[in-house]
């Protein structure tokens, strides 16, 4: 124990910082880019750049188009709904001849199957890096981010007890003032002002997959029946096979049956979302009809109405408990599935704040500790190269995502690897360079790797137009929001990028002529990290 | 009107935090339109977070509770870090709210 509560906790500050901001960096860059995954899945796919489809849309044309696929018959069916954020109809199917489960994407007015872009894109690389970080060895990535999200709630709890003067703090961003200063006003304005919104966000991402975290307490309430929990929670209980052929009915009847009785309820809050069915051609399948993802409304899975598929006959119209209500608000807010646009753009807004205030925080140690004079030149260069390449770096990576996606060609494949894993390789041979390039260069790295994002984003938004002719005009005439929006993105973050670069460079610049003359100092300033 | 009730809610959280932190010695040093002139703090403070009510009214007008709890502290913490940022970078923008606010000391 430090002599106060208040160092205590900034020794506590301190050191969950050290150890989890570099992970949080990342997970929350991920996460911050998810709010638009969607729209990045167009960008990178561009067979789905497609106008909004229309309001009616019939499964039942797709149901033997996909079973064909899946080799002439299959257990397994599922359908998305398109939407303006989605706009091509995805499906997924268990293959019988691979025994996979494939996906297949669909012109929802056409009625004709798509052949796209190999790509994980936004959904399938960016989205579940954020939870995951591609570790599913053991579960390990979700351990490692649940130990962030645990960190994060101790450092803002921390980080509210270290700090005097919260309030006149909220709006102080001392611009004229060294870089230090500046680091920290930084640091707590974002803190402050994006609090609620950070401290919500840690929380319900833990609460999200607590089965994982806290396996005791499911296992309590279920036993070994831990599928059944869930299928009551959620209301997914199916039908055992009967093992006799059956027919599947109309899908398109029975979403109308669902949409009649959310509309009875008085919790209908638009069309299905998703169409589900499972142990397809069997007496027994069951169609799953639901509004997982509503987008009048934050709290998610309310609306689910299971089906015989051949007979068409409801088996469960679920109604949620109040505690399940609870949470998918909870999970809502954290899922961000709804049709809100301003909120959308503040969710991203927010987001980067959040990148902010972690990265001012590990700049401000690293300054702190050159200041004291633990000025070790291997330590400093090494923790300098852990926060370049842990910021800057993972912005680079994902822009030579980007980049990958454009240049490889249709059919790319190297040694073994298909077109999707070699852009996943693009990113993390990148990231790793950005750590070694870090390491190489010292401070004037963050000038380097600014410039990097700069010339990353350009070369994103040009490769687009190359590759596909959609420039910003055509997108913008054309109503290709999702196109045009990526693109004026990655033009902003390469404006971003210019500016930093051209600050680290006067930055560095005068910190080469002081730190000749440096000296070591013991006080800190007031408000200041009691770095240990 | 969906539209005009956000940008409405916009603003009054701008409006209101900039009354704010004018209410603050810290920041009414940056931007009090003379050396003498000094903040009339209680009146800031009640229009600031007057303001902040009627954002929170204007967001769940639009939206409903459910979604307003969400909308209202991120509209408030966004326009916070712009009010920062103006204050830092263009505190002339502020000047005008300054003269309404202020009143020549007591001798």
């Amino acid at each position: 124990m430090r002599e106060t509560f208040r160092a205590s906790m900034g020794f506590l500050h301190t050191w969950s910082g050290i150890l989890a901001s570099a992970l949080l960096f990342a997970i929350f860059w991920m996460g911050t880019l998810s709010v638009f995954d969607k729209e990045i899945d167009q960008w990178m796919i561009p067979e789905t750049r497609l106008p909004a489809p229309p309001q009616n849309i019939s499964y039942d044309q797709f149901v033997p188009k996909v079973v064909d696929l899946a080799g002439g018959s299959t257990t397994y069916l599922y359908f998305r709904r398109p939407d303006a954020r989605n706009p091509s109809l995805k499906s997924y199917y268990f293959d019988t001849k691979t025994e996979e489960y494939e996906r297949a994407t669909f012109n929802p007015v056409t009625g004709e199957q798509i052949e796209t872009t190999d790509s994980l894109a936004g959904t399938g690389f960016i989205f579940p890096f954020h939870f995951s970080l591609h570790l599913r060895w053991n579960n390990v990535g979700y351990w490692l981010v649940g130990f962030a999200g645990m960190s994060m709630l101790v450092l803002i709890v921390s980080g509210i007890f270290i700090h005097r003067k919260i309030v006149q703090d909220f709006f102080t961003f001392r611009s004229t003032k060294k870089a230090r200063r500046l680091t920290l006003d930084l640091h707590n304005m974002t803190s402050l002002t994006a609090l609620p919104f950070h401290f919500l966000f840690a929380l319900t991402g833990l609460l999200i997959f607590a089965s994982i975290y806290l396996p005791l307490g499911v296992k309590s309430v279920a036993g070994d029946d831990e599928q059944g929990l869930y299928q009551e929670i959620y209301g997914s209980k199916q039908l055992t096979p009967a093992n006799e052929p059956g027919e599947l009915v109309s899908l398109d009847a029975m979403v109308a049956e669902a949409t009649r009785l959310w509309t009875e309820n008085g919790g209908y809050v638009g069309p299905p979302d998703n169409v589900r069915v499972s142990n397809v051609g069997d007496k027994n399948a069951t169609v799953f009809v639901r509004n997982s993802f509503p987008s009048g409304r934050v709290a998610m899975n309310q609306n689910v109405t299971s089906f015989n598929g051949s007979t068409g006959e409801v088996i469960h119209n679920h109604v949620p408990s109040g505690t399940m209500a609870t949470f998918s608000w909870l999970e809502g807010f954290h899922f961000v599935q709804f049709g809100h646009w301003p909120l959308r753009w503040l969710y991203f807004v927010a987001g980067l704040a959040g990148c902010a205030m972690m990265s001012t925080g590990l700049i401000f140690w690293v300054q702190a500790r050159i200041k004291k004079g633990a000025v070790d030149p291997l330590k400093v260069r090494s923790i300098r190269a852990l926060t370049i390449g842990s910021t800057t770096g993972i912005i680079i990576a994902t822009g030579a995502f980007f980049i990958a996606n454009r240049v490889l060609p249709f059919e790319a494949e190297v040694a073994g690897f298909d077109r999707a894993q070699l852009e996943m390789w693009a990113f993390f041979v990148v990231w790793v360079g950005t750590f070694v390039h870090a390491s190489l260069r010292g401070a004037v790295a963050w000038m380097d790797q600014s410039f990097a994002i700069a010339g990353a984003s350009i070369a994103s938004v040009l490769l687009n137009w190359a590759t596909t002719g959609d420039h910003l005009v055509a997108t913008a005439v054309a109503g290709q929001w999702a196109v045009f929006g990526m693109d004026m993105t990655l033009l902003a973050a390469a404006a971003i990028g210019v500016v930093s670069g051209v600050k680290a460079r006067s930055v560095t610049a005068a910190k080469t002529l002081s730190e000749k003359s440096l000296k070591p100092k013991a006080a800190q300033p007031t408000g200041a990290l009691p770095a240990e | 009107m969906s539209l005009s009730l956000m940008v409405l809610a916009t603003l009054t959280a701008i409006i209101g935090l900039a009354c704010l932190s004018l209410s603050q010695d810290k920041h009414w040093r940056v931007v009090r339109p003379s050396k003498t002139a000094v903040p009339r703090v209680r009146e800031l403070r009640i229009v600031g977070y007057g303001l902040l009510v009627v954002c929170a009214a204007l967001c769940i007008a639009r939206d409903g509770i459910s979604f307003s709890l969400i909308l209202w502290p991120l509209t408030v913490g966004i326009s916070a870090i712009v009010i920062g940022m103006t204050i830092a970078y263009r505190p002339v923008l502020l000047k005008p709210l300054a003269s309404l606010a202020a009143q020549e000391a007591k001798a």
